[in-house]
């Protein structure tokens, strides 16, 4: 055997298991659920069939495509929510936490909340929010309210919030590294032509760090997209968005074919956020060594 | 000659306990190139720093044209800085680049872009101003960085290290450009660099540093021919160092002894006393082979002594001659190639020869300094 078909060999090894396993359960799901959005629903069932009535239904009827846009626009404001947050978060601890260690550790602890459950962390909001919650109890006792309002809890605000909270770890990560790529004799540069902090920061830093906004956002908003767990705890009658539909169509409502159109529609519109973001990233991209 | 720039007493400490500069004072004066010498880790940097603006003296006080700057913020001091590796915006283009400080210092945009286009030309890069600086070479990105650090036409140009990332003949060229350039505008320049040919040919000043502190101030001249201490004699150029004892000595002249020879060396002022131990250095090019034919001059005040020839090495323009003398450490001598030829007889390995020096180029220290 030569050493360029044994080099081959343990390539195939190395890599068919991972390959192999995405296969199985992400083409082939998917595979699945692309040919059920094409067939037609007998309740209690649905048959094989080849017509579009399904995707007809999502954007004829109100009820779905409004659930749509309303999970794109809740995806949209917990995305600049959320960066908001980060932002100010990672530029805090790249450029004025001098000491290497306590940058790490803060670092640490903005991120370590993705290792606690998030049903916790959804429930976390549920209790803060709630009429018996955290919130209500201290403007009760601050006097503002005379009895708790279950206005916080069960609309789009308490999602948005929830959904933020969440989603914020993931959003200053990107970013963080974006800020940590720049080098700092480009922030002294610029000092030194005469500019202050804040125009250094928008004519240098910001458009410097876009990348990683960019993949900040993008990550918040499709995961955001795809969330059924929030809307579930947290979110009211007018909360409810499409992953929670399309969970329906697989549960109580007995429909799998709506259920999988419904599906690809929003993997459609991920798609394409996902590659129009990836295009603006490889366009703006600048060696920064 | 007034001074630009006046460093009084300055101080850096890092981490508690590196003194990067220790209590240094300087005084530039207006339109000097002066150049900060030393190795590394002696603090050039952190000086250059400081008179920027990028960091703040833990004591003593900075000031420009007079003026106490020492807090002042990088952005409100009349001093540019061309950066190590540049630093070029690496989202802008060159143009975009030097243009950078310009609209800010209140400049309307026809004036800017008619200066941009000026200092383009001058680097010789006008044909690169829509060029990003990632598409540049090391050698125009140098040059970039060069005309936007004078772009705000500064008082004080503050070059770290400019050349050190360029290969030794483009760095030669650069040299001979920023000399010119420096004649050209009247501009202080303060350059700091590790490599002493670099400072001897392009400074007016060169200011000599080891940790934290000037060792000595002087003309490239002036600090070759003679070094305060066998420090800056062994940092700037070559040195042949050599123990030595103080036979007796006059106003002008001593004499000391060393292996069993004697050398009459030219005092510069030193206080001597007989029997101290002390130090002489002498630079392999200024020691010859003397032949006694008349070729070196009139040399009879001249020192002589006999040494054996262990090795030789050609350096192309030199023949340098490492002799041994009664094994002490071996002594350096440079011929000119032209003086070996003309002899034709360059001493083989292992002949004995005649060494000649001047009194006068001899230095001599007695290690309190
Ligand atoms: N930000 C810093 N934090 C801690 N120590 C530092 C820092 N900057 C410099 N030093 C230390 O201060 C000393 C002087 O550094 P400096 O950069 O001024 O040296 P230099 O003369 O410019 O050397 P080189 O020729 O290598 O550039 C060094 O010991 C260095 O390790
Ligand atoms: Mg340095």
């Amino acid at each position: 055997m030569t050493p360029r078909k044994r080099r081959r060999l343990i390539a195939i090894a190395v890599f068919s298991p991972p390959l192999l396993w995405t296969l199985l359960f992400m083409i082939v799901p998917y595979a699945i659920m692309f040919t059920y959005s094409f067939y037609t629903r007998q309740y209690p069932t649905f048959v094989p069939d080849f017509q579009f009535g399904n995707y007809a239904t999502i954007f004829m009827k109100e009820q779905y495509f409004q659930v749509i846009l309303r999970t794109l626009k809740i995806a949209t404001l917990v995305g600049f929510l959320s960066l908001m947050f980060a932002y100010p978060l990672a530029f805090f601890l790249v450029f004025k936490v001098e000491s290497q260690k306590v940058r790490t550790i803060l670092y640490t602890a903005v991120i370590a909340p993705l290792w606690v459950s998030y049903l916790l962390r959804a429930y976390t909001w549920k209790t803060i929010l709630g009429s018996e919650g955290v919130l209500n109890s201290f403007l009760v006792w601050v006097g503002i309210l005379d009895q708790p309002t279950d206005l916080f809890l069960y609309n789009q605000f308490s999602m948005v919030v929830t959904l933020t909270y969440i989603f914020i770890p993931f959003t200053v990560m990107p970013i963080y590294t974006a800020l940590e790529k720049i080098p700092r004799n480009l922030v002294e540069a610029s000092q030194d032509l005469g500019l202050g902090p804040v125009r250094t920061f928008i004519k240098v830093i910001f458009p410097l760090s876009l990348p990683g906004v960019l993949a900040g956002m993008t990550f918040t908003f499709c995961l955001t997209a795809g969330d059924f767990i929030a809307p579930f705890l947290v979110g009211g009658p007018d909360g409810s968005m499409v992953a929670s539909v399309i969970q329906s169509q697989f549960g109580s409502s007995l429909n799998w074919p709506l259920g999988s159109a419904l599906s690809m529609v929003m993997l459609a519109i991920i798609l394409t956020i996902i590659s129009i973001s990836d295009r603006l990233e490889r366009a703006g991209h600048i060696d920064l060594d | 000659m007034k001074n630009i720039v006046e460093l009084r007493g300055i101080s850096k400490t890092y981490a508690q306990t590196i003194k990067a500069v220790d209590d240094l004072s300087l005084d530039i004066a207006t339109g000097e190139f002066i150049t900060l010498l030393g190795p590394s880790g002696c603090g050039k940097t952190t000086t250059l720093r400081m008179i920027a603006g990028f960091e703040y003296p833990d004591k003593g006080s900075i000031l420009l044209e007079g003026n106490d700057v020492t807090e002042l913020p990088p952005y409100r001091r009349l001093v540019n800085t061309v950066f190590q590796d540049y630093a070029l915006f690496p989202h802008m283009t060159v143009a975009q680049n030097v243009s950078y400080g310009l609209r800010v210092s209140g400049i309307g945009k026809a004036e800017a872009d008619e200066r941009v286009s000026k200092l383009l030309d001058m680097v010789g890069l006008l044909e690169k101003a829509d060029t990003m600086p990632g598409q540049l070479s090391g050698g125009q990105r140098q040059r970039i960085a060069l005309a936007r650090g004078l772009s705000l036409e500064p008082r004080v140009l503050l070059l770290d290290e400019p050349m050190s990332a360029l290969d030794v003949k483009l760095r030669e060229q650069m040299q001979v450009e920023l000399k010119h350039l420096h004649e050209k505008l009247g501009i202080t320049f303060i350059l700091v660099t590790h490599d002493q040919q670099e400072a001897l040919v392009m400074s007016d000043r060169i200011v000599v540093m080891n940790e934290g502190r000037i060792m000595q101030i002087g003309t490239p001249t002036g600090l070759y021919d003679h070094p305060a201490t066998p420090y800056v004699a062994n940092f700037i150029g070559t040195s042949n160092m050599i123990d030595a004892v103080v036979e007796e000595f006059d106003a002008t002249m001593a004499s000391v002894s060393f292996a069993g020879n004697r050398l009459r060396v030219k005092l510069n002022g030193q206080k001597i006393r007989t029997g101290q131990k002390v130090q002489v250095s002498v630079r392999p090019e200024k020691a010859y082979l003397d032949y006694d034919d008349g070729t070196q001059g009139d040399t009879s005040a001249h020192n002589n002594f006999t040494a054996r020839v262990t090795e030789r090495f050609f350096y192309g323009n030199t023949l340098r001659l490492e002799l041994d003398v009664e094994g002490e450490p071996p002594f350096l001598v440079d011929m000119p190639l032209s003086l070996a030829l003309h002899n034709t007889q360059a001493p083989e390995q292992g002949s004995i020869v005649k060494v000649g020096v001047n009194p006068e180029n001899i230095n001599l220290f007695t290690g309190e300094d």
